[in-house]
């Protein structure tokens, strides 16, 4: 059943029955109360990549009762968003296949977290359901990922062995992969592992895990990024880009322009200090080793954080890319981007960053149209009243 | 270019850097200023400035250009009102050698100035209306020799004149339409243009001709400045706004007249001659929606559709990297990389099926004969063939794990031209009957 989260009333019935005017202060509170504001990212939901243009960006969370329920943002041009059961999407729009196939993995899987998404998502694109252009995509995406571990773990092994005082030469690091080859590596990790007070085979087997761990953010190091911190790289650039655009057009919708920036720039910031953090983490490999199972912890839970960060950042940036080259009108493009901005959950951050996604929030839902309050982006009864009592006021004149 | 540096290696530090550094450094290369022997590196530069588009310097080249900004193209499309961006330089050097050493030194100077207020906009159309005075004043003294320019390039230069000559109203009309693509001019941009068109000063009233090619070139939909030029009698005399909408009417034919001359694959590719049809059926059938058709619209969206018709197949995929698919064949398990098998024809079918659908219904709206629709027919009785053939084989299917990929891969390829080309309810059907017979 869907469930219409838009603010509604503007005035409250008293005890009589007659309609009392609403104060400022009660429209405000219940703007808050009504309005789409999640403060974690478990209710916010993950975006889950439909094909279908009216479910783009669409995302899935779970409900009071742990079952599947998916937000879909300004759907059908309503200002608030749209929740309802996972499983009553066919009922709503025709899905694609992919859509339909995809509606059913995450069902039976029941993912809500982004890394859990996209991987049910990039299995199921590699089989072409989704168009050969789709299953290119997600197999570079994957590969790609597969590249960065090996050059992840190679670096991790060539730093810890330099940490123990070893030295790995150019013709171990070609046979690396070899069991010769690997076994060579591990006598040579000795140094390290009396340091870090564990055997070298654990420290081999923790840099392996830490790789595969690693794959879809890299190491700084690296001269090809992972995915997560180019992501991270263009978002920040995609901020200069649309305020730039917002600061020098004479589009209407130059405003959106700046609150994407806003945004952008803000989730960029918290995700650099987690991506910040992670690297701190791995700068000092035997400590890490010596404290694995809290190490790995933490780094499982920035990766995390980062992914929920960042989810949704992907196809903004394709929207805007797209706008870039002209292959798509920019002010739809803005539009667009303004409907299904990714603003981080305030309870997420520490104080100041939750008051700046308080403010962001704000902004979102002020974009004032016709008839809406400027402060809460209300419906106003009384101004949507005042040209129906003018009309039938000039109505009476004309009798 | 360093001697210890390749190309492909500075792009790659230069896309790795964070994007505050790359601004900084994209400033210094700046202050180095139009030099040739910082050109490579400012290409490298400029393919990641196209994303992210910072303020850039005025510089007095660019001030000069911004009045034909519009008509500038990077590559020739066989449309001749238009200037290559290359040529830039070269106009700005030729103004440069006219100018009195001392008008330029004042122009430089003020430049400066005006470079640390980027935002004083009054303050650049200002120097602006002096620089394009000047410069169209020391460009009409250069003689074209019939020897040596031929008439198109005379043209060419007549525009640059032109444009300088009411370059304010060519850079305002320019800054009063948004960004990129736009279908037409809201109602700002009306206002803007009439306020422009009134005030233009007695002897350059033939000028509006110029503005009226910009807004051919800029709006998607040109056509509909005919329609709001007609409804403008409170504010245009009629014999202006007749003089204007044959003067836009004209420009709009000849334009597109040009870009269908050009749809020729052997110069373009089927990739790029696809995406310009595509855009100029847009907008033909947006000409033909207002109502302002011609026989010479008529007769370029009939020889645009013939041109679709004989290119033997609508593809527009490059051809996959073989290297590539090898390593990625080799860095992902068979369940991931079984599509592989079939990607090279699946997505050459797929690019064919959407160009055919999306170019015939466009064709179909313009009404003229359509020859995509055979081909269609043709596409559909292609895939249903290997339908027939593919649900034959998905019943023998052995268990084994990596062959079931493979079929599966193979098969949902086949579902999702399915859905192109009958929709979804079809495919749906199609893949559960097909995972039913893979199910055994």
């Amino acid at each position: 059943m869907a469930t219409e989260l838009k603010a509604s009333a503007a005035a409250v019935q008293d005890g009589t029955g007659t309609l009392a005017p609403v104060t400022a202060a009660q429209k405000a509170a219940h703007a808050r109360r009504s309005h789409y504001e999640p403060s974690t990212f478990l209710e916010r939901g993950t975006v889950i990549p439909f094909t279908t243009r009216a479910l783009a960006q669409c995302r899935v969370r779970l409900d009071d009762r742990e079952r599947l329920e998916v937000v879909l943002p300004g759907f059908s041009g309503s200002k608030g968003v749209y929740v309802t059961a996972f499983t009553s999407l066919p009922e709503i729009t025709t899905l694609s296949v992919h859509d339909r196939t995809l509606t059913e993995i995450v069902a039976t899987e029941k993912v809500v977290t982004p890394t859990g998404i996209r991987r049910c998502w990039l299995e199921l694109a590699t089989t072409g359901i989704g168009g050969q252009g789709l299953a290119e995509q997600a197999r570079e995406e994957l590969a790609r990922a597969a590249e960065v571990q090996v050059s992840t773990r190679i670096m991790l092994l060539l730093d810890t062995v330099r940490r123990g005082g070893g030295e790995i030469g150019q013709e171990l690091i070609a046979t690396m992969a070899s069991t010769e080859g690997r076994s060579q590596v591990r006598t040579m990790l000795g140094g390290a592992a009396s340091r870090a007070g564990i055997d070298a085979v654990a420290i081999d087997q923790h840099i392996e895990d830490l790789a595969e761990l690693l794959g879809t953010l890299g190491l700084r190091s690296l001269p090809e990024p992972g995915r997560l911190r180019h992501l991270h790289t263009r978002m920040q650039e995609f901020s200069h880009a649309i305020d730039n655009w917002g600061r020098t057009t004479v589009s209407d919708l130059a405003h959106i322009g700046r609150f994407a920036a806003m945004s952008a720039d803000h989730s960029a910031g918290i995700a650099g200090r987690a991506i910040a953090e992670v690297d701190r983490i791995l700068a000092d490999p035997i400590r890490l080793m010596a404290r694995w199972d809290s190490s790995q912890k933490n780094l499982r839970g920035y990766l995390l954080r980062i992914a929920w960060l960042l989810d949704g950042w992907d196809y903004v940036l394709r929207i805007w890319d797209d706008a870039v080259a002209e292959r798509m009108a920019i002010d739809v493009a803005v539009k667009e981007i303004g409907r299904i901005i990714p603003i981080v959950p305030a309870r997420e951050v520490d104080a100041d960053a939750g008051r700046r996604s308080v403010e962001l929030f704000r902004e979102y839902r002020s974009r004032v149209r016709v008839f809406e309050d400027w402060l809460s982006g209300e419906l106003d009864e009384d101004m949507r009243a005042r040209p129906e009592s003018q009309t039938a006021g000039q109505g009476e004149e004309h009798r | 270019m360093t001697g210890l540096v390749s190309a492909e290696e500075l792009e790659q530090r230069l896309f790795t850097l964070q994007p505050r550094q790359f601004l900084e450094l994209y400033r210094l290369y700046e202050k180095l200023g139009n030099k040739a022997n910082v050109q490579p590196e400012m290409q490298i530069l400029r393919r990641r400035l196209v994303r992210m588009r910072p303020v850039r310097a005025l510089t007095l080249s660019r001030l000069l250009c911004q009045p034909f900004e519009e008509f500038l193209v990077n590559e020739a499309t066989g449309d001749t009102g238009l200037i290559m961006r290359r040529s830039c330089t070269a106009i700005a050097r030729l103004v440069r050698r006219k100018l009195a050493p001392e008008l330029l030194r004042r122009f430089e100077q003020r430049l400066l100035h005006l470079n640390q207020r980027p935002e004083d906009r009054a303050g650049q159309i200002l120097l602006g209306r002096e620089v394009w005075k000047a410069a169209a004043a020391a460009l009409a003294e250069v003689r074209c020799g019939p020897a040596r320019s031929p008439e198109d390039l005379r043209r060419r230069f007549g525009l640059i004149t032109g444009c300088l000559e009411i370059g304010e109203a060519m850079v305002s009309l320019s800054r009063g339409i948004p960004e990129g693509r736009v279908d037409t001019l809201d109602d700002s941009g009306r206002k803007l243009l009439v306020k422009l068109l009134r005030g233009l000063p007695h002897d350059r009233t033939g000028h509006a001709r110029y503005l009226m090619a910009m807004l051919t070139r800029r709006l998607e939909n040109p056509a509909s400045v005919i329609q709001m030029l007609a409804r403008e009698d409170r504010n245009l005399p009629g014999a202006t706004r007749q003089n204007l909408i044959r003067v836009i009417r004209g420009e709009i034919e000849s334009s597109i007249g040009a870009s269908a001359a050009a749809l020729l694959v052997g110069e373009a590719g089927t990739g790029e001659s696809v995406r310009r049809a595509e855009r100029l059926l847009d907008r033909l059938g947006q000409i033909k929606a207002s109502g302002t058709a011609t026989p010479k619209t008529d007769r370029a969206a009939r020889d645009i559709a013939d041109t679709l018709g004989s290119i033997e197949r609508l593809i527009s995929v490059e051809t996959l990297q073989q290297d590539r698919q090898e390593q990625i064949r080799q860095l992902l398990p068979t369940e991931l990389s079984a599509g592989l098998e079939h990607a090279e024809t699946y997505r050459e079918l797929e690019s064919e099926i959407d160009n055919v659908i999306r170019l015939g219904d466009r064709i179909d709206t313009l009404g003229v004969d359509n020859p995509l629709r055979q081909r269609r027919d043709r596409l559909r009785r292609d895939i249903d063939g290997r339908r027939a053939e593919m649900m034959r084989r998905l019943a023998d299917t052995p268990a084994d794990p990596e062959m079931q990929a493979r079929a599966r891969a193979g098969f949902y390829g086949l579902v999702r031209m399915v859905e192109m080309l009958d929709g979804p309810k079809a495919a749906e059907n199609m893949r559960r009957d097909g995972d039913r017979l893979l199910a055994g």
